[in-house]
């Protein structure tokens, strides 16, 4: 007695299935290769720059003790070298001077306003890293200079 | 004589889940593509400045402008290129948009991280003018 052989019944389904569980598999391997391509997203620094956060009337007595909560001016300028300089309260400081100084105020009085100014040459990241410093230390007023139109 | 019942001459049905499969893949992969896209045109690629702290993009602000301003100092506002003139009405425009719905307006800013300050200021200053609160720094949290 002849017993037939399963590749019978087998050749039909090889022929078949394979092709959509392919089609699958590739589908996969694309959806996977496009979804890593995806770009980084932004990520983002809050400002309020609401009435009482940029200043229009600089320069000023800023030390003034009629003033009641306490009001630091940073202005930072480059050089042609590159290197940021900064003046606390007109005061020339290191950026590490200025670190310090900073996170003291911001121990002592939190509510401390600070203003910062920087000049027009100064680079975006020199400034980012500045009021991203700020905003850490917890100041309830980080306030962005103005410069009046003449 | 015996009538064959239908029930017996029905073959079973096969519900092949394959194409549907395949199908549904092609659509994820469509609006992912196509998404990626229109990212891509509303936003020119500059090298956003480096900060630690960023939070994350919430988009929650109904009437937004997203500001790109590149190395160069040139403004670009969904992938066009804009004066300074133009982005202050643009600003104008939002601002009166956003009043009349009653919500609060938001600018993002996405500069270089190597152009300078002064068109930088010049825009939160425009913002300033028009009584736009709201602005948002665009920032990497990763180190070039």
């Amino acid at each position: 007695m002849k017993i037939p052989r399963h590749r019978y019944g087998r050749d039909s389904l090889d022929g078949e299935s394979m092709t959509p569980m392919i089609d699958v598999v590739f589908l996969l391997l694309i959806f996977f290769v496009v979804a890593s391509i995806g770009q980084t997203p932004d990520q983002l620094l809050p400002a309020s720059i609401g009435p009482g956060n940029t200043e229009t009337d600089l320069p000023r007595d800023i030390t003034s003790t009629e003033l009641p909560v306490q009001e630091v001016l940073v202005r930072m300028s480059r050089q042609l070298s590159g290197e940021l300089t900064v003046t606390l309260n007109d005061r020339p400081v290191t950026t590490t001077e200025l670190r310090q100084s900073l996170k003291t105020l911001a121990e002592l009085d939190p509510r401390t306003k600070v203003i910062l100014d920087p000049a027009d040459e100064v680079l975006v990241q020199q400034f980012i890293t500045i009021y991203e410093y700020c905003q850490n230390l917890s100041f309830e007023s980080i306030s962005l200079a103005v410069h009046e139109k003449h | 004589m015996r009538l064959p019942s239908q029930s017996a001459r029905r073959t079973p049905l096969k519900f092949n889940i394959t194409p549907l499969i395949d199908v549904v893949f092609l659509l994820i992969i469509f609006f992912l593509v196509a998404s990626h896209f229109v990212r891509s045109e509303q936003s020119r690629p500059v090298e956003l400045p480096v900060a630690v702290d960023g939070k994350p993009d919430e988009d929650t602000a109904a009437h937004r402008i997203t500001v790109t301003l590149d190395r160069g100092g040139d403004l670009y506002v969904g992938g066009e290129q804009i004066s300074e003139s133009d982005l202050i009405l643009r600003i104008q425009q939002l601002q009166a948009a956003a009043r009349t719905e009653g919500v609060e307006p938001e600018v993002r800013l996405r500069s270089d991280r190597l152009s300078t300050f002064g068109p930088f200021r010049r825009i939160y200053e425009a913002c300033a003018a028009q009584q736009i609160h709201r602005i948002q720094f665009a920032v990497s949290g990763e180190q070039p």
